[in-house]
This record gives structure tokens, sequence and C-alpha cells, in this order.
């Protein structure tokens, strides 16, 4: 079984229908892709998006979602900076409308204590939080985490499963940063495929915290899905990556 | 189908361990990944002072190997480059020579690269442009290094339309610009990323213009493969991009 964990819609503002995830299902159907997490227009409206922007995000996940239920694993979308009732009332309507997991972007940094409430509802929910991480020599947002500020959030809540996303963007030393905190995987999204970076997390974090991502429509599928098959692993190793780590994260019978 | 890699390096880089440390290693994956044949030069030669002394060691432990075509890595800016072209030319065959601007802090628009293009167009050699080497993100700190000015490229191809220009490495809206405005500059797919690139491309680019190219072993052989390979494109656009163009453009 493949599972995506790292999927998008279309961006741009004219594909903000929901019948546009058709296009992006279509595709990773065809290259053999099982289900896909889709963790919403995380950058619709900027970086710093307030309560009603987060619902609109989230009212398309959700809609999309049902649009393909036995495909899309949703996740909720959340700027940390909203009050704690809005946060609250978010993931509840979100997880009980079916989403799966919560998605933080760079509205503030993973060491922020406001994150602090998101954690806790996501351990009270059981689901894990997928945080956008990178080290970035150029262009780095204001607000955007590196690995180090993930590892503080995962030190302060060891019994939370933390998603890295990004491995291209943390790069080795993201995989230094969060290996002592086995409650954290790192999905291979973002970036070009650059070469020995899943054989280096495999190595030191273990095959069964890495999880395939795309980062499509961004990035392209095939692409992507080479990146595992041209690394140098064992077929279990693959296998884990490929599904078998999300199946077990996200809890899906199959 | 056969692909022939136009963006292949073999060597050591600081940044970077590859497993793909000898050339049996580099052409066994490039193989498993359904590459026959490509062109490299030395990675080393990004940053040594001389770019000669290991454009040379490479093509001794090249030699006798027909998967491989060697590609020297000049700088324009050093002295003695034109006669140590020529005898590589001579020496080894070379049929196609590298450029890296960013690293070798000149410009394209200098007197010593149209210098440059001027002789490789005399030897019939075809001049490959490296845009980058890594993602700019993902730079070591300490060593930010540019991309190089894709309108650069253009004039300089402009200044010599019948040299045959192959640029490596550029992003996609780069390579859009760069293939629409000059018919004798081809660009590869090793950078060219976003949702069903291939077939975007195949509706954008002048198709004849597009190499494959992996960027191999700074990116995974099998990611570009399948990059183009799982594509939906014709069978003519593909072998197109897999092969043809690259005997175009490089002989």
């Amino acid at each position: 079984m493949i599972i995506d964990i790292h999927g998008h819609p279309y961006f741009d503002e004219p594909r903000q229908r929901v019948e546009c995830i058709d296009g992006i299902v279509r595709e990773a159907r065809r290259l053999g892709i099982d289900r896909l997490a889709l963790l919403g227009n995380v950058v619709r409206f900027g970086f710093r998006q307030n309560a009603r922007q987060v619902r609109l995000v989230n009212d398309l996940t959700l809609a999309m979602q049902r649009r393909h239920p036995d495909f899309l694993i949703g996740f909720c979308f959340l700027n940390p900076k909203l009050d704690r009732p809005f946060l609250a009332r978010e993931i509840e309507r979100s997880l009980e409308g079916g989403l799966r997991g919560i998605k933080l972007e760079c509205d503030v940094d993973a060491r922020d204590r406001r994150l602090d409430f998101v954690m806790q509802q996501a351990m009270a929910y059981d689901v894990p939080v997928m945080q956008h991480t990178w080290y970035k020599t150029v262009q780095k947002v204001d607000g955007e985490s590196s690995p180090a500020d993930l590892a503080d959030l995962a030190r302060r809540f060891p019994k939370a499963t933390i998603i890295m996303a990004h491995l291209s963007g943390g790069g080795m030393r993201g995989i230094m940063d969060v290996q002592r905190f086995p409650n954290v995987c790192v999905d291979t999204s973002g970036g070009q495929p650059v070469a020995g970076l899943v054989e280096y997390a495999v190595k030191h974090l273990g095959a069964e915290r890495v999880l395939f991502g795309s980062d499509a429509p961004l990035r392209d599928f095939a692409t992507q899905l080479g990146r595992i098959h041209g690394a140098r692993l064992t077929a279990a190793q693959r296998r884990l990556i490929l599904g078998g780590n999300a199946v077990r994260l996200l809890k899906i019978r199959h | 189908m056969k692909l022939i890699d136009v963006n292949v390096t073999l060597g050591a880089w600081p940044f970077q361990k590859f497993f793909e440390d000898t050339p049996a290693r580099l052409e066994a994956t490039l193989r498993r990944e359904g590459i026959g044949g490509a062109w490299v030069s030395a990675a080393e030669s990004i940053l040594f002072p001389d770019p000669e002394v290991h454009d040379e060691l490479l093509f001794r432990r090249l030699r006798g190997q027909p998967f491989f075509r060697p590609v020297k890595v000049v700088n324009p800016v050093l002295g003695n480059w034109r006669e140590r072209l020529c005898a590589a030319v001579k020496q080894w065959r070379v049929r196609a020579i590298k450029l890296f601007p960013n690293y070798h802090r000149y410009s394209l628009l200098s007197d010593d690269a149209r210098a440059l293009v001027r002789e490789a167009q005399r030897l019939d050699l075809a001049v490959l442009v490296q845009m980058r080497v890594e993602d700019e993100r993902a730079q070591y700190p300490l060593m930010e290094v540019p991309g190089v000015a894709w309108t650069d490229v253009v004039k300089l191809a402009g200044r010599f339309p019948r040299a045959r220009f192959v640029v490596l490495c550029a992003y996609y809206g780069e390579a859009k610009e760069m293939t629409r405005r000059r018919r004798n500059l081809w660009v590869d797919t090793a950078f060219l990323e976003t949702g069903q690139v291939m077939e975007q491309v195949a509706r954008e680019f002048p198709v004849r213009q597009v190499l494959f190219g992996s960027h191999a072993p700074f990116l995974y052989a099998g990611a570009g493969a399948r990059k183009l390979m799982l594509a939906r494109l014709s069978r003519r656009v593909l072998r197109q991009v897999a092969h043809a163009n690259a005997i175009e453009a490089l002989g």
C-alpha cells in the first residue's frame, strides 16, 4: 500500500473549488498511490491567516475529503496564534468531520508556547501533528520553524505524535535534531530529491520513522516516488516508508 | 526506451557523500534506472582552483568506458585555458565543455566568456552551462552561491547563434523563458519540478529543446528517470526528450 502523507489541493484561487481535487486524485491513483493526506491550501491567505480564513481552508479540505472518502485523508490546518476557544471549536469541527491530523505551517515557530494548547488537543484526540520545517540559507519566512525548533516541541510533548515535514529541507542536521525523540517521524516531501538523505534518515531514525510524502501538486508524484525507489533500501524498509508507517500512524484499516 | 543523461557528475563534493563514487558504481546506478549513456564532468572541478587537475583524473578513470562521454570544465578566467582545452579535445576526445560562472565568479557577458564560446564554436563543442548545483535554500550557509542569471544565458546564446548551449539545472520558469527565446539552447529536466511536470513541459516548451538530465549523483537518478518515464507523453515526445534531442544537441 502506498500512502502519500503530504499533499495539498491546487494553490491558485481559480482552483479553490471542490471538484478541482479530482485531477490530483486521478494522477495519484494512476501512479499507484492508494491514499493521499490532504493538508489544505495552507498559504491561500498568506502566512497569518485569521479565523475566517482558517475555516475556509478547512471547509475545502472537508468537502474534498467527502468527495473522495476512500482516498483522501484530510488534516485540520491551524494558526496557533488564534484564540483558544476558536482553536478548540475548529479542531472539534474538523476531527468530527473526519479529518485525521493537524497541520501547522509558518504562523509561529514550533518553540512558541501558543502551540501548547494545540498539542494538548492533538493528544486528547490522539491525532498526529505535522509541522512544516526547513533549514533555509535563503528565502526564510518569518515564523518558519527549523528542525531544532521542532525538537524543542517534541521534548516538551513526548507523548504527542509529530511529523516533521520536508526531509530535504531539514537535511542531515534536521535528522540529527530529532533523532533522540522517538515521537517524531519525518516525511520525505519537499525540495529536490537529494540523494542519500532517505538512507541517512533510515540509518539514524529507523525506517519506521520515515514517511513517503510528495508535496503535490507543487511537486511531481512520479519524481517524489522515484526518491523512494531510487534510494538504497531493503524491500521491507521501502514498504514501511511507502505506506506501512502511515497505516500505523493514521490508524488506517486495510 | 533508452535514456541519454546529459547531466551527470563523478567525484567528491564537500556537502554530500555520494555512494556512486567510482565509474562502476555510477554506471550501475544509472543503468538500473534505464540510462544508457551519460555526459559526465568532475565534481571537484567546481571548487578546485585548477579544474584541469580533476578533469584529467576523471578522463583517465573513464578511458575505455564507452558508457561515459567526458565533459571538460573550463574556467575562462584562468590562464592557459585555451591550450588546455585544445589538448583535451585531442587527447580525450572531449566534445563538450561545462561552465560554472557562479562558482568561478565571472559573467557570461564578459570578454572571457565570449572568448571561450568562440573557441568552443571553432572546435564544434557543445557549451554546457550549470545554472546551479544545489537548491539555493539548502546551501551550506557559509557558501551562498546564487544561480546563474537566465537572461545572461539568453544574451550569450544570442551572440553566438551557431553555438550549441545546454543549460543544466534550470528552474521551470527560467527554462521556459530561455527555450522560448533561443533555438540554439537546450535545457535539461533535472530541476524542472511541479505537478505532472513533463506533461506541462510538453504543452509549454519547444520539446525539441528539452533533454533528459538526472543531476546524479546529487539527486537520485531514479527520481529523474521516473519523472520522464512515468509521465503521460506521446511516444514521439518521450523519444525526443529521452535521447533524440541529446544527439542533436551534443552529438
